[in-house]
């Protein structure tokens, strides 16, 4: 009832592939959950299913008790959802300002003759824009890279510029697809303190990652897919010494192996 | 050189441009004229290939219906240019969402194919619909262009008139594409589905894009059916596409400096070619293809790369 986030029966099929079985998936707000499971287990199609990438096979998803199933990414993102990528596609021709102002343009309601006449009203969205943007920048710690061409960045960087995209627009939910991959040590420790500040603006912060440090150290609960199927959910600790989740990364463990 | 040092090489050809008609033939003005009318095209046209980095077949069928609107309702109505002009650029765009709408949905090739399909039906109507369109003998007795009692019937006061729709036409392709919907096309070109999940609604903006080309053709057909004052359908075909194509990526896709250079440079060369007859065309295609294969952004890149090189700034800032 009070959760931000639900889904129902939530499943996906490629042609003969179930990459996600029916999930039954909840989230109270304010939460950081992180969502688990060795390769192949269906945790991005998750996220390509909730931020609208993909229409699911059947299932229903609610975002703030609304039905979002079948509505396409862009107004997903206008609802209060936002998104980062795996494998970051920064907009390479642009600065990194402007990689972040495009997060927020779908707040913009000045139209076409506005921008052709440079209409004050129209002027003044763009300096709302960049004030935000800068804003957002300034979350992550990158504002005084602000006027860089985004490529010209290091990987974990483009990641931060990624985030403040994804973060501009005032979401009320963020999903992080492998927030850590590519990051040094010392960014993924800042990208923890990060995910936790933005936490505390009231964001709930839905975590797909590998790294499991990462993983035990910042979530609050922790959900664990395996082929498609939920095998675990729960604080750190439970998840820790759930022996399904051990067997799930491990293998099975064989008495033949220890006699 | 002072403060306004910068400025010297731009008072210079602007100075160039204004005076060009004073001492050229009306030959070479016409020509002069004619490449105005293509920048007023490829920068149309480079909102769907170099912004939203879609290959659209179609332009020039854009081009043909704007000219028709201006022209027919200049024949049959005797209506003024200073209205025939915006109407063609309302036909064209109305037009453009018609065939943006479905096509947009296709992907690469299918897309070029699309609007190749398009551009052929709309020559095919101009040729065939004799009771409307006149078929192939065209349409002659367009009324020259006037402002209150100056009449715009030759070529040196024409040239100054297509200067100032450049102008502003230019004017308002840079602030689009310096606006939220120029960053929005880059997003698009470069990496589609963040821009989608960014909130972006990609379709929309794709389709925005295509009117704009289409309503901008528009424009530019009228301007030639006013200064020809006789157009014939075959002008308006996929050769012409091809030209309008061939323009942008020559001078440079992505910027209006890119497309000013590529219409004039491409109007003009067949002219300063002329001395080796037939083999002209030879020259010329392996021209584009060497073009092509060494300077992929166009005249406008080579510049730009040479002028960095000489400031010896690396191009890593872009400032908003």
């Amino acid at each position: 009832m009070t959760f931000i986030l639900e889904t129902r029966q939530l499943c996906k099929q490629f042609g003969g592939v179930h990459a996600l079985r029916p999930f039954d998936f909840k989230i109270s707000p304010g939460e950081i959950r992180a969502l688990i499971g060795p390769n192949g287990a269906g945790k991005t199609t998750f996220l390509n299913l909730l931020s609208g990438i993909y229409t699911p096979t059947d299932g229903d998803i609610l975002f703030k008790g609304q039905q979002i199933t079948k509505i396409k990414p862009h107004v997903v993102t206008r609802l209060g959802v936002g998104r980062t990528f795996q494998t970051v596609k920064p907009f390479g021709k642009l600065s990194v300002l402007e990689n972040v102002m495009l997060g927020y343009d779908c707040r913009a309601e000045k139209g076409i003759f506005h921008i052709l006449i440079k209409s004050s009203s129209a002027k003044q969205e763009e300096e709302e824009t960049k004030e935000k943007a800068r804003k957002a920048l300034g979350f992550v710690g990158m504002l005084d890279k602000q006027n860089m061409i985004i490529t010209s960045l290091p990987y974990g960087q483009q990641r931060l510029v990624d985030l403040a995209r994804a973060l501009v627009h005032d979401p009320d939910l963020l999903l992080l697809d492998e927030p850590a991959a590519g990051m040094t040590r010392q960014e993924g420790s800042d990208l923890v303190a990060c995910i936790r500040r933005i936490r505390d603006l009231g964001i709930t912060v839905l975590l797909v990652e590998h790294n499991m440090r990462l993983v035990m150290d910042v979530s609050d609960r922790i959900t664990v897919l395996d082929f498609g199927y939920l095998i675990a959910e729960g604080i750190p600790e439970e998840i820790r010494s759930n022996p399904k989740v051990i067997e799930a990364y491990l293998g099975k463990k064989t008495n033949d192996a220890i006699n | 050189m002072g403060r306004y040092g910068r400025y010297i090489p731009w008072i210079i050809l602007g100075c160039t441009i204004l005076l060009f008609p004073l001492r050229t033939s009306n030959y070479y003005l016409q020509i002069a004229c004619l490449a105005g009318i293509y920048i007023i095209l490829i920068i149309g046209y480079d909102f769907i290939l170099g912004w939203a980095g879609l290959l659209s077949l179609s332009h020039a069928a854009f081009y043909g219906i704007g000219a028709y609107t201006s022209a027919l309702l200049s024949v049959n109505f005797s209506i003024p240019f200073w209205v025939t002009l915006p109407a063609a650029a309302i036909v064209a765009g109305l037009f453009g969402l018609v065939v943006g709408f479905p096509t947009l949905r296709l992907r690469g090739h299918y897309l070029a194919l699309g609007t190749l399909a398009f551009g052929e039906i709309v020559v095919l109507v101009l040729m065939r619909w004799r009771a409307v369109t006149r078929g192939v003998d065209g349409v002659t007795g367009i009324v020259p262009a006037s402002f209150g009692l100056f009449v715009f019937d030759n070529n040196k006061s024409y040239y100054y008139l297509l200067i100032f729709f450049i102008l502003i036409l230019a004017i308002f392709a840079r602030r689009i594409h310096q606006s939220r919907f120029g960053r929005a096309l880059i997003a698009i070109r470069t990496a589609e589905v963040t821009a989608e999940v960014s909130g972006i609604d990609t379709n929309r903006i794709k389709l925005l894009a295509f009117i704009l080309s289409a309503v901008y053709a528009g424009i530019a057909g009228s301007l030639y059916a006013y200064l020809f004052r006789y157009i014939s359908p075959e002008t308006f075909g996929l050769h012409q596409s091809i030209t309008i194509l061939t323009m942008l990526l020559i001078g440079g896709g992505g910027s209006i400096g890119g497309s000013v250079l590529g219409a004039i440079l491409l109007s003009f060369l067949p002219e300063w070619l002329r001395f080796l007859k037939d083999y002209y065309l030879l020259l010329y295609g392996v021209g584009i293809v060497l073009m092509m294969a060494f300077m992929p952004d166009g005249v406008i890149g080579l510049a730009k790369k040479i002028i960095s090189k000489i400031k010896f700034r690396l191009p890593l800032r872009r400032n908003v």
